[in-house]
């Protein structure tokens, strides 16, 4: 099956953008990055359900937030160092900005919320969390930094009447 | 329908909503609220809903400026939603000021307006204060464990050294020898050219003593006046006497001196000890010392061995 995949992810797939679009450069509107992500959540739902949906998205995130990590993130064992690496980057790429409410790395436990969320600001008031995505890419992130598997859980979102996205990591 | 003719069923009217008034404006106004909800206003479940709602606000902001920050608000919107943003902004706070107590000063606070400004200037003052005394605590120890005039270690600290070498050879025995050096006739040099000369010959011949090819695990001390001693660990009295030894004294001798226009030379006697197994650090200091003694005895600017005793 493996052998047979036409997707793995690869760096490579993002291509040169820089070089690619002298003239649009290296942004487009968010709307449109929400666009491709919730027309995706609608019709994997279709297909797949609910819950499978946000297993599907959970994994997708988590796998972005290993990427990421190896990729834009300097290699350190220093706690500090590495959240506030993560804060720049998060700012500078427009994804979020990322503040630590809580660590404990003693007990394996973080809170930490994400304000001006790339997936969900702005959003309507729904009866449900729904950074699925973020919380796999902050357990893909945490997973690759202290080399343990975590749980990641949105306890507040944007959807849910808030104005910043709260998620509590844990080891597993 | 309602029991009442309109006249009076007005006037319930208006006694229910004079009741929802003082209700709302006891929880925005009182610092206690005794009100109690008739029968009446009960029956209004959206009333009930956003006085619970309004009451649960209420206390929060009240927790929040006691400064606890561990309530949580479970109701959704706009007042709610910017409480909740406050609350975690100033969780993040007291996470980043936790940070700078143990000492990362590389946290900025960007969300607090005029306060932010005032919280990083005083992290960036705090971070070049403990630079600061950092370099001074740095620099009094380095006062405090080298000789002013030469730069080398002083008698204490060299001992010092010198105890923590021992230490180190008595859990992994390895070989160690000492070298005691006094330069020859230096009251003749102060006598003939001042004091000022024999400074310069001091500061010259430690100057010589850096470039003589010691190792780093090697170290000098002053011991005193002319006086100096060198610790050359895992080396045998062979090498120590034979080759170190000779390599400094051979070099002084042959190096000029020059202080206010004139030109001299100065000789140092040297006395070699190796380290034995039941050795203090005054005992080896006492052997090398007597071998000194012999060397000057000997007629100076010569190497002698505790063998030579």
């Amino acid at each position: 099956m493996d052998d047979e995949r036409k997707y793995r992810f690869s760096w490579d797939l993002i291509g040169n953008i820089a070089e690619a679009r002298p003239n649009l450069g290296i942004y487009a509107r968010l709307e449109i990055y929400r666009l491709m992500q919730y027309s995706f959540r609608d019709v994997i739902e279709r297909h797949v359900g609910t819950e499978e949906t946000d297993t599907i998205f959970f994994e997708a995130g988590k796998l972005a937030g290993v990427e990421f990590y190896r990729r834009m993130l300097r290699p350190s064992d220093n706690l500090n160092d590495f959240i506030r690496q993560l804060q720049d980057v998060m700012k500078e790429m427009g994804i979020g900005i990322l503040r630590v409410e809580q660590s404990d790395p003693g007990k394996g436990e973080f809170v930490l919320t994400v304000s001006e969320d790339l997936d969900c600001s702005g959003l309507p008031e729904l009866d449900h969390e729904i950074c699925t995505y973020d919380e796999g890419f902050i357990a893909g992130l945490l997973e690759s930094f202290t080399g343990k598997k975590f749980d990641v859980r949105e306890i507040d979102c944007w959807c849910t009447g808030d104005r910043t996205c709260r998620f509590l990591a844990r080891v597993a | 329908m309602t029991g009442f003719d309109k006249p009076e069923y007005i006037e319930q009217c208006d006694l229910l909503m004079k009741e929802a008034v003082n209700l709302l404006s006891e929880i925005m106004t009182a610092k206690t609220i005794y009100f109690d909800i008739s029968d009446r206003l009960k029956e209004n479940i959206e009333f009930v809903e956003l006085r619970d709602t309004l009451l649960d606000v209420r206390e929060f902001i009240m927790a929040l400026a006691d400064g606890d920050l561990s309530r949580t608000l479970n109701h959704r919107g706009y007042i709610p939603g910017v409480l909740k943003g406050l609350q975690a902004s100033l969780r993040h706070l007291t996470w980043q000021t936790a940070m700078i107590a143990t000492g990362d000063f590389s946290q900025r606070v960007d969300f607090m307006g005029e306060f932010s400004e005032s919280f990083n200037k005083m992290v960036i003052q705090l971070d070049e204060t403990m630079q600061s005394l950092r370099l001074h605590e740095k620099e009094l120890e380095r006062l405090a464990h080298t000789d002013h005039l030469t730069g080398v270690n002083n008698r204490r600290y060299f001992i010092e050294l010198l105890e923590l070498e021992l230490e180190r050879c008595r859990r992994y025995p390895k070989s160690l020898s000492l070298l005691m050096l006094d330069i020859d006739h230096f009251k003749t040099v102060n006598d003939t050219y001042g004091h000022g000369a024999g400074d310069e010959a001091l500061k010259s011949f430690v100057a010589m003593l850096n470039n003589s090819g010691l190792r780093n695990s090697d170290f000098a001390g002053r011991m005193g006046g002319e006086e100096f001693a060198v610790t050359l660990p895992e080396t045998e009295m062979e090498i120590a006497s034979g080759v170190v030894a000779e390599r400094i004294r051979n070099s002084l001798e042959k190096r000029a001196i020059i202080y206010n226009g004139t030109r001299f030379f100065v000789t140092v006697s040297i006395g070699v000890a190796e380290l034995r197994k039941e050795d203090s650090v005054q005992s080896i200091l006492h052997r090398a010392d007597q071998a000194l003694y012999r060397a000057k005895t000997s007629g100076r600017n010569r190497v002698c061995t505790e063998q030579d005793l």
